[in-house]
């Protein structure tokens, strides 16, 4: 089996760093992490069947170093991912309190559509009615009491 | 506006991003997404100083943040964590007439038994249950097995949703998925009057079918097809009808008899009458387990074929002919729209007990239906209750809340910092099915390995304007 050893020094990289560059290459090795001497760190793979050395090798150094530059604003950017989170939230209570005002079914709706049609030919109605008994024209309109 | 505060200290936000080559693909979780050269990501890492003003408007830069308009994109993209299941699965029977080689659901064998079918009182409590729910949109979803060996309590359970429906306030859709070897005229203008919208399975051309789905007397294919022209042929004709009819649907199963086969899938669609297909790969569940050396695939054979697929069927779209495929406009929703997709898998977390349910033949519910195709097989571990439980204690069970986490992709080392997190969800289930833990683990994951490559491939596609302006006109339709 291939195997090869990369050591890595705390002053440059975060153990996290070191351990998910790790991680991220357990698709082609496995990988063993121990500490060697004084803040550095031992990287041990041993290469799964099919896999490059070289390629691993690389894609490990590549990681480290695309973890270096998450870690500048990871803090940031969870405070920052929080807030706009929970900005969302505040706004999706409110859609649901304005939804949860409408107590009627579909059928109780219908059903109130249907009176307020009634209510309001009967009223249509009442209007015609009283059109005809108005002496002091106060139903029509200022073009039907004045116009040509 | 102006970067004004360009003196002040900023703080660059990048977490995700994917290098190709000379280019870098940048994206954060609430809808940015820019395309830049190495040469000036490099430039901005090593000194934010001189910051272009697009990373301002999409919400890459710290001190410049649109909270409303962000917050919006992220409701967008995650609505079903916000919601109560829309989706839910009655499952009609475990029994099934037909032996496809990679059935999930436990069903092959299983013809005759009929304490597996679902009683009417069970339906009942079911659709009970799903309008005590707090969501105002419903689809009930009927599956098996194959939901019509039990027509009777079907039909029954169709009538009293309509019921339930006339006396509420909230959105209700029914959905029938069968292999239609039992469907009939009466059956079919039953479904019909009752908007039941109808899906079926048609791997391909008739000799793809016929090894990957088995029936008595190889009938599958020519059924399915009977019915899906005629079911198109009454969409087509609706006009005048009182009842609203949908075109039919079908999903193709991807095994390694596809291989080779896929623009004859695509045609295959096209001559059935079809306008969209939805293609999968087989999943290493189940009966499918089993049957794994002679159906397997794997995600590279899954993507070329995949690829081919979708070529052939924006040559199509080129040449006039309408159809498109469910999974590129899934992704290309998420893509050009912000948008969720429709698609529970592809949500972060998933929609395990938070958008979807299903209920199995006995009343038992489980987080989705894989959770109940794994119960078939004997394992209860997504089981959150049962018919009979108040809705409150199913809806919060453990395995829901161990679902949301383990889906969460904020909560995976590998997702976290991929470009495409965005456009991506990973299921707990196949996880555990096919990696032992509900977080599995991605470097090594089948699924996220054909996801990427989707995606992958659609950013290559999106290069070219004409393809890219044809998938924007899919997620119009």
């Amino acid at each position: 089996m291939k195997q090869f050893d990369i050591v890595v020094s705390l002053e440059n990289y975060s153990i996290n760093a070191i351990r998910y560059a790790a991680y991220t290459q357990t698709n082609y090795a496995w990988v063993y992490l121990s500490f060697a001497e004084k803040a550095l760190v031992n990287v041990h793979f041993v290469m799964k069947a099919g896999h490059d050395i070289e390629t691993v090798k690389s894609a490990f150094l590549q990681e480290l170093e695309d973890e270096k530059i998450r870690e500048k604003s990871r803090a940031v950017n969870v405070a920052a991912s929080i807030e706009i989170i929970k900005n969302a939230f505040k706004n999706i209570n409110v859609s649901f309190l304005k939804e949860e005002k409408s107590v009627l079914t579909k059928k109780q709706e219908l059903e109130l559509d249907k009176l307020i049609e009634e209510v309001e030919k009967e009223l249509q109605s009442e209007m015609e009615l009283n059109k005809s008994d108005d002496i002091k024209h106060i139903t029509k309109t200022w073009e039907e009491t004045n116009g040509k | 506006m102006e970067n004004k505060q360009q003196n002040k200290k900023q703080t660059l936000l990048f977490q995700q991003w994917k290098k190709n080559k000379d280019h870098v693909l940048l994206t954060n979780d609430f809808g940015g997404r820019i395309e830049l050269s190495g040469k000036l990501f490099n430039e901005l890492c090593d000194n934010p100083d001189n910051i272009p003003q697009q990373f301002f408007d999409n919400g890459f830069v710290s001190e410049m943040l649109d909270f409303g308009k962000l917050g919006l994109s992220w409701l967008n993209t995650h609505c079903n964590v916000c919601l109560s299941p829309t989706l839910h699965i009655l499952v009609m029977t475990a029994r099934c007439n037909m032996q496809c080689l990679y059935c999930q659901a436990g069903a092959p064998g299983r013809k005759k038994d009929m304490s597996l079918d679902m009683s009417l009182e069970t339906a009942k409590k079911c659709v009970d249950f799903a309008f005590k729910t707090p969501s105002p949109v419903l689809n009930f979803e009927f599956q098996g097995g194959e939901p019509l060996l039990n027509w009777n309590v079907l039909s029954e359970t169709v009538k009293y949703i309509r019921q339930k429906e006339s006396e509420s306030d909230k959105d209700v859709s029914i959905s029938l998925i069968s292999n239609f070897i039992l469907m009939d005229e009466e059956k079919a203008n039953f479904l019909l009057q009752n908007e039941v919208s109808i899906c079926s399975s048609l791997d391909g051309p008739e000799n793809v079918h016929k090894k990957n789905r088995h029936s008595e007397n190889d009938i599958s294919y020519n059924i399915v097809c009977k019915w899906l022209k005629y079911f198109n042929q009454k969409y087509d004709s609706q006009l005048g009808k009182a009842y609203k009819i949908f075109r039919p649907g079908a999903i193709i199963t991807v095994t390694k008899n596809s291989i080779g086969h896929a623009k004859e899938i695509i045609d295959e669609y096209v001559s059935a009458g079809l306008e969209s297909l939805y293609m999968r790969p087989v999943s290493q569940i189940g009966y499918a387990a089993v049957n794994w050396n002679s159906i397997g695939i794997s995600p590279a054979e899954y993507i070329s074929l995949y690829k081919e697929a979708i070529n052939y069927v924006l040559t199509l779209n080129k040449k006039g002919v309408s159809i498109i495929e469910k999974a590129c406009q899934i992704f290309c929703e998420k893509i050009f729209n912000v948008g969720s997709g429709g698609n529970y898998d592809l949500d972060s977390p998933c929609g395990a007990g938070t958008g979807q349910i299903a209920y199995n033949y006995d009343g038992n519910i489980y987080t989705c239906d894989e959770a109940r195709m794994l119960a078939m097989e004997g394992d209860d571990l997504f089981r959150i209750g049962n018919v009979n439980d108040p809705v409150e204690k199913v809806l919060t069970a453990d395995a829901v809340r161990a679902c949301k986490y383990a889906s969460e992709l904020n909560s995976q080392p590998l997702c976290s910092r991929c470009a495409y997190k965005p456009y991506c969800g990973i299921c707990p289930v196949f996880n555990y099915a096919t990696q032992g833990s509900l977080f599995g683990n991605m470097a090594t994951n089948f699924r996220c390995a054909v996801n990427k490559g989707q995606i992958d491939f659609i950013f290559e596609l999106i290069k070219d304007k004409e393809n890219e302006e044809i998938l924007k006109k899919w997620i119009q339709r």
